[in-house]
């Protein structure tokens, strides 16, 4: 069972650090990725998150999370290749038939890097927050504001391992069956992995009435609730706090400058030295738990400050 | 004044065409330990649904009648009150966990009640001792055995501190060591805290000896409420019902007087029989296991492997599967059994090693190329289940596996009594009805081999006697089957040989009654019964009865 994809405490700073600032990191990947365009700052919120991911113990699943994101980022470099008109550097010239060429563009080509950075980020961020928040945390401290969207997310993160157990099992029992799910056909390998989402959803539908019992059951909606786990803010806390709302404050500046946004089309934009600085200055501050975690494993004296 | 009282109710889910509880009468004094026996569909867990209040406050449907808990309409109270007079447990222990660790789960009812945190934190710490969980207190739940989880369950329950438990098989999930653990807790809770237990339960053999009183249903009727456990059994052989363990039932179809509960009991009674063991001269009158084959159909030779997270879960292993015979593999959690049976099937590889079946080498095959010829049942039959009908279902496989003819199909499905529910959808049918579906879904093909996992987890008395007539018509006609499995009883009653596994080894192989009989831990009740007071190994209820009759014939003599 591969429960590496979920939360499960580890002795570090990233772990210790409040829910909620581990929610504003990766929500602030996920938000910043969307903004920016200019592929020097997706890369330095790529290099950041990832920092972050391997500090806290988690560079294999990383890499697992990125191998995903690899095979959705081909399919966006290949249909923008060949479907973008807007380039103007010819690649690659293909005649598919006579009066009908397929032209794809360096522009392209390049514009389609630049999204599958942005889908990496995107990917990484949310492999921060199912790895490094405690779903039980998270419902203490969202709790407050609203039990039942916290519980729904809470939950979701429970069940993603879960789900990925099922598709396992069910997959080899299909196999046994004598589904095959190496056809060439990408038709008929679509196709095959019916009988899997099919198994997995009546499964999943089952399981969440019983879950739905057992919260009845167990009192769930009544009103006043206490929470039984204390979430105390530690300087560390502050620390990332501040470094992360600085961030934010020069992605802003960076935006409203344009430094960080790059056009791709019809000519790639030539890149200014003085846009690449910002996106170095937010590297190192959205990265900055990660700086303070290798510190916090040298030196006693600062995990028990921080 | 009864704890709980249910005044002539009636109810029918919303969705069902018929009632699944009928016109029940039942009253229940406060500190009562009540076991409630019946089959799958019989009405059990609708009727804790009543008690609790789920019913119908959570599930809507027609109802009639009342439920009355400290004389108080179950209609009347309102959610809080409901929740802290009666509490109810599922079998099903990884779907009703909700939080992430352990400590955050067994918290979670409390808080929702509101509770202050010193009170939740003097709580936590009391049940974690009680139940032994103070070491797994910050484990993730998705970490912890099957057993683990029920206890977790079962202290997050506790923790709301209810005046009434409902257990609805809370043991039907594990095995048989986390089993004694979990029904140890719940017997203690009754007689040293007054706690009103209602345990729903199909494996009675571990559970008899436990309660105060004991209920049968059936249909959703109450066929009968008994006071002692020797009346049920003796009601229950005269009523053609299936709901005896082991030892009272070798009594009660003997014929004999007395109808103990417990093996010790049991072995009271037969030590009191002056003549008892002038029957060992006849030992020879007693039926014989067949002999096994010489002929071996899967060969596994030094064969290690090792899962990718590190655990070695195979090593070195020699075993030969004999052909045409029903073979179990037993041991503890952990022991390899299911890796071993992977390895079968080919969906491990070995390491080191080597596993020829059926004369092929399952190195160079996929587990797509061996379907055909090897079956498999897994511990979850839902996992094979996806389509609209039972018809739909058991013919995608014959597509898939290219084998098996529509007059095979018919007859499979007349000989695993599915003709009813060909036009139902598999999700809707119990959980013995869906195992033969997905059982129909792999025996299209025909197979040579047939692999199955823990086939007999959460099934009642019927059920596996049906699943063990259909494993003996298999090998007779040419199947061999290799299943692993927990339930001794059904092992003695049913395989042939036995191979016992421990960290990855095989221990001992050999035919059934060498392997389980005299074993401390493996050993069926029935076997335990007669151990040491007679010859030769008694394993199967029909040996206990046959030996038990003859004795009962020389004492009249």
């Amino acid at each position: 069972m591969n429960w590496d994809y979920s939360y499960q405490y580890r002795d570090n700073f990233i772990y210790n650090l409040h829910p909620g600032i581990v929610l504003l990191l990766c929500t602030n990947f996920l938000i910043w990725c969307l903004i920016f365009s200019h592929p020097f700052y997706l890369a330095s919120l790529l290099l950041a998150n990832g920092m972050l991911l391997i500090s806290a113990g988690h560079l294999k699943t990383w890499y697992l999370y990125l191998k995903f994101s690899l095979f959705m980022s081909a399919v966006i470099i290949v249909i923008n290749l060949f479907f973008s008109s807007a380039g103007t550097t010819t690649l690659l010239e293909l005649t598919l038939w006579e009066g009908n060429t397929l032209k794809a563009s360096w522009e392209a080509l390049m514009y389609g890097l630049g999204m599958s950075l942005r889908l990496m980020v995107a990917i990484s961020s949310f492999a921060l927050f199912t790895l490094a928040v405690d779903p039980d945390q998270l419902l203490a401290w969202v709790g407050r504001f609203g039990t039942r969207t916290a519980l729904v997310a809470t939950s979701s993160l429970r069940i993603i391992p879960m789900m990925i157990e099922d598709y396992r099992r069910i997959t080899e029992v299909q196999k046994c069956r004598g589904v095959r799910f190496n056809h060439r056909s990408i038709k008929k390998r679509i196709k095959s992995y019916w009988p899997v989402m099919g198994s997995m959803l009546l499964s999943s539908l089952e399981r969440s009435m019983i879950m739905a019992e057992s919260l009845y059951n167990r009192g769930y909606g009544l009103k006043p609730r206490t929470n039984m786990q204390l979430l105390r803010w530690q300087s560390g806390d502050y620390l990332v706090l501040i470094s992360t709302l600085t961030g934010v404050v020069v992605a802003v500046l960076a935006q409203w400058q344009q430094w960080s946004s790059y056009s791709y089309y019809p000519v790639l934009e030539q890149v200014d030295s003085m846009e690449i600085l910002p996106a170095l200055v937010l590297l190192l501050l959205f990265a900055l738990p990660a700086i303070i975690n290798w510190g916090w494993e040298k030196w006693p004296q600062l995990r028990s400050t921080t | 004044m009864a704890a709980i009282k249910v005044d002539n109710l009636t109810y029918q889910y919303a969705n069902s065409s018929f009632p699944a509880l009928q016109s029940i009468n039942l009253e229940v004094q406060a500190g009562e330990f009540v076991l409630l026996a019946g089959g799958s569909g019989s009405g059990k867990t609708s009727l804790l649904r009543a008690i609790n209040g789920a019913i119908p406050h959570y599930y809507a449907g027609f109802i009639k009648g009342e439920v009355y808990l400290d004389n108080q309409a179950v209609s009347s109270l309102d959610h809080r009150q409901r929740v802290q007079t009666a509490g109810l447990l599922h079998q099903d222990a990884e779907s009703q966990l909700v939080m992430n660790s352990v400590a955050a789960e067994i918290a979670f009812g409390m808080e929702n009640m509101g509770m202050p945190l010193k009170i939740m934190r003097r709580r936590l710490t009391e049940l974690n001792s009680a139940l032994n969980l103070t070491r797994d207190n910050h484990k993730r739940t998705a970490d912890l055995s099957a057993g683990q989880k029920q206890r977790v369950a079962l202290a997050a329950l506790l923790a709301m501190q209810p005046k009434i438990l409902l257990l609805d098989e809370p043991t039907s999930q594990v095995d048989p060591v986390a089993a004694e653990e979990i029904l140890t807790i719940i017997r203690r809770l009754n007689e040293d805290t007054g706690i009103t237990v209602i345990m729903a339960e199909q494996r009675l053999e571990r559970c008899l000896h436990l309660a105060d009183r004991f209920i049968v249903m059936e249909n959703g009727q109450i066929k009968g409420d008994f006071k002692n456990a020797d009346n049920m059994a003796r009601w229950a052989i005269e009523n053609n019902c299936p709901f005896v363990p082991p030892v009272p039932r070798v009594f009660a179809l003997a014929g004999h007087p007395s109808i103990p509960v417990t093996v010790k009991e049991g072995r009271q009674l037969l030590r009191g029989l002056r003549t008892f063991t002038n029957v060992a001269e006849h030992k020879d009158d007693l039926s014989v296991i067949k002999p096994i084959s010489s002929d071996y159909i899967v060969e596994i030779n030094k064969v290690s492997y090792t899962y990718p997270h590190g655990s070695k879960a195979l090593r070195q292993i020699d075993f030969k599967l004999p052909a045409q015979a029903v073979t179990a593999l037993i041991g503890d959690n952990g022991a390899g059994k299911t890796t071993l049976l992977k390895h079968v099937i080919g969906l491990i590889k070995p390491d080191r090693g080597k596993v020829t079946v059926i004369g092929r080498d399952t190195r160079y095959l996929d587990v797509e190329d061996l379907a055909s010829d090897v079956g498999y049942l897994s511990q979850q039959p839902d996992d094979y289940l996806f389509l609209p009908t039972v018809r739909e279902e058991i013919s995608f496989s014959r597509r898939k596996l290219g084998r098996g003819e529509a007059e095979t199909e018919e007859q499979l499905i007349h000989r695993l009594g599915l003709l009813e529910y060909l036009e139902c959808n598999p999700r809707d049918l119990s959980t013995g009805q869906r195992q033969r579906v997905a059982l129909a879904s792999i025996l299209i093909s025909q197979p040579e081999i047939l692999l199955l996992d823990e086939p007999t987890r959460g099934m009642d008395y019927n059920l596996k006697a049906e699943l063990g007539e259909i494993l003996k018509g298999l090998v007779q006609n040419g199947v061999t089957v290799l299943l692993v499995s927990h339930d001794n009883e059904f092992i003695a009653e049913y395989a042939d040989e036995v191979a016992l596994m421990a960290a990855g080894e095989v221990i001992a192989q050999g035919p059934t009654s060498e392997i389980l009989s005299g074993s401390l831990y493996y050993a069926p009740q029935v076997n335990r019964l007669f151990n040491g007071l007679y010859e030769q190994e008694v394993l199967t209820i029909g040996q206990g009865v046959e030996l038990l009759q003859k004795y009962r014939v020389r004492s009249k003599e």
